[in-house]
């Protein structure tokens, strides 16, 4: 690999550690996956196209990756430990407790979503993919996105809800 | 009044939409209140969504990551290793897809409750009055324009947005003279009074990565966090799109 494609890597690893935090629903695991797509993307670096896009490269790994992981642990969606998840933001985030609620709130409706909606999800709302991009990642015609979007977004809103409107 | 799909209005906050048909969305919110609570809710759901996740955002890379991708490869194999997170990145993600205003007051009460938290990282808060430069450059330069001062430094404003307060804030880049490329060097962000003064809200710098032993020393993560920190302090709302910005500079930012 090039040192210019190793520099990018380590320029995108904050958007990939927050793609795999949200896929897998820890910081940890979360890293566990974004090493193991580095060590497969180094190896494959013939496959990576210049002239296209990184992020959704290592995306798409970072993601295949995940779906490998969970079929091995025959886990069905995330294990998130709801008091944990509560408790932590890893120190990064809110400040104010019902802030913390809330966004703690938020990781765990996210758990709570069917894997191919989660990262259709993360790429869209939090990554600002395209749906074509996002498309492209997922490997599933752009309609499939919205309608996973969309179905996503109706269960994460009515789980939401109930916590912005205490927040407000 | 018509209803609008809620794939379309979904498409909408994504930004999926073309200028045109954003228009005609946009407008019809205005009228529609149905529509347009369900915007807002699809815009707060995905900032709780970044922000519930964003926690990598402000470290760097951490050592065991940084080796996955290094390999084989020698270590220090450049001299600029240091992740640089672009600190104006987290104020644009805030930003809504273009027309879309309505947003902004529910970004600030809803999503950055920490309007009333002290700022932890912030120095020089609300005591510097910006002069010269980088005063141009705060009051006449769009977003990514650079205002370039005598000794060749020059100031780039990132971002413009609103703060709980409703004072137009901006975050500037300044580069130093001699800069190789535009590495931030220095950051800040500056609040615009009454009569064209622009206060020093949050500043910080950002040095440079030093070569070790192995591998490369990130020097710039607590920095970006101290942006970030700031932001959540003022309240920041959404970064404004291009237009309004441009038209607000036009206006003289009234």
């Amino acid at each position: 690999m090039t040192d210019h494609l190793r520099r990018d890597l380590i320029d995108l690893t904050p958007r990939l550690r927050r793609f795999a935090y949200a896929i897998s629903g820890s910081m940890d695991k979360g890293d566990d996956l974004v090493q193991t797509a580095f060590e497969k993307a180094l190896t494959r670096l013939d496959q990576f196209q210049q002239g296209t896009r990184l992020d959704s490269w290592m995306f798409r790994i970072i993601q295949n990756c995940w779906i490998d992981e969970t079929r091995r642990t025959r886990t069905r969606g995330v294990q998130i430990d709801p008091e944990l998840a509560a408790l932590s933001d890893h120190g990064k985030g809110a400040r104010l407790a019902e802030d913390r609620m809330m966004l703690a709130t938020v990781r765990r409706a996210m758990a709570e979503l069917p894997e191919d909606q989660r990262a259709a999800l993360a790429l869209v709302a939090i990554e600002g993919l395209s749906y074509k991009e996002a498309a492209s990642v997922l490997d599933i015609p752009v309609g499939t996105v919205m309608s996973r979007l969309s179905r996503a977004r109706a269960r994460l809103t009515d789980l939401v809800r109930p916590a912005a409107k205490g927040a407000a | 009044m018509d209803r609008i799909s809620k794939e379309t209005l979904a498409a909408f906050v994504d930004g999926e939409l073309t200028d045109k048909e954003m228009e005609r969305v946009a407008a019809h919110l205005e009228t529609c209140a149905e529509d347009r609570a369900h915007v807002e809710e699809l815009i707060l759901s995905n900032a709780l969504l970044a922000r519930a996740f964003d926690a990598p955002m402000e470290e760097p890379a951490p050592d065991r990551l940084r080796a996955a991708i290094m390999g084989e490869a020698a270590p220090g194999a450049g001299d600029a290793g240091a992740t640089v997170i672009p600190f104006a990145r987290r104020a644009r993600r805030w930003a809504a897809p273009a027309g879309l205003a309505l947003a902004a007051s529910v970004a600030a009460v809803l999503f950055l409750g920490g309007r009333d938290a002290a700022p932890t990282l912030s120095i020089a808060e609300g005591l510097l009055v910006v002069d010269g430069p980088l005063h141009a450059a705060l009051e006449t330069r769009p977003s990514g324009a650079a205002e370039t001062a005598a000794d060749g430094a020059r100031f780039i404003p990132s971002a413009t947005f609103a703060d709980a307060s409703g004072r137009h804030c901006r975050e500037v880049e300044a580069v130093a003279p001699g800069a190789a490329s535009a590495r931030v060097v220095e950051a800040l962000i500056a609040c615009r009074e009454d009569g064209g003064v622009w206060r020093v809200a949050a500043a910080v710098a950002e040095h440079p990565a030093h070569k070790q032993g192995e591998g490369f020393v990130p020097a710039s993560g607590g920095d970006a966090s101290a942006i970030a920190a700031a932001l959540d302090a003022l309240g920041a709302g959404m970064a404004l799109d291009p237009d309004a910005e441009a038209a607000l500079i036009a206006r003289g930012w009234n």
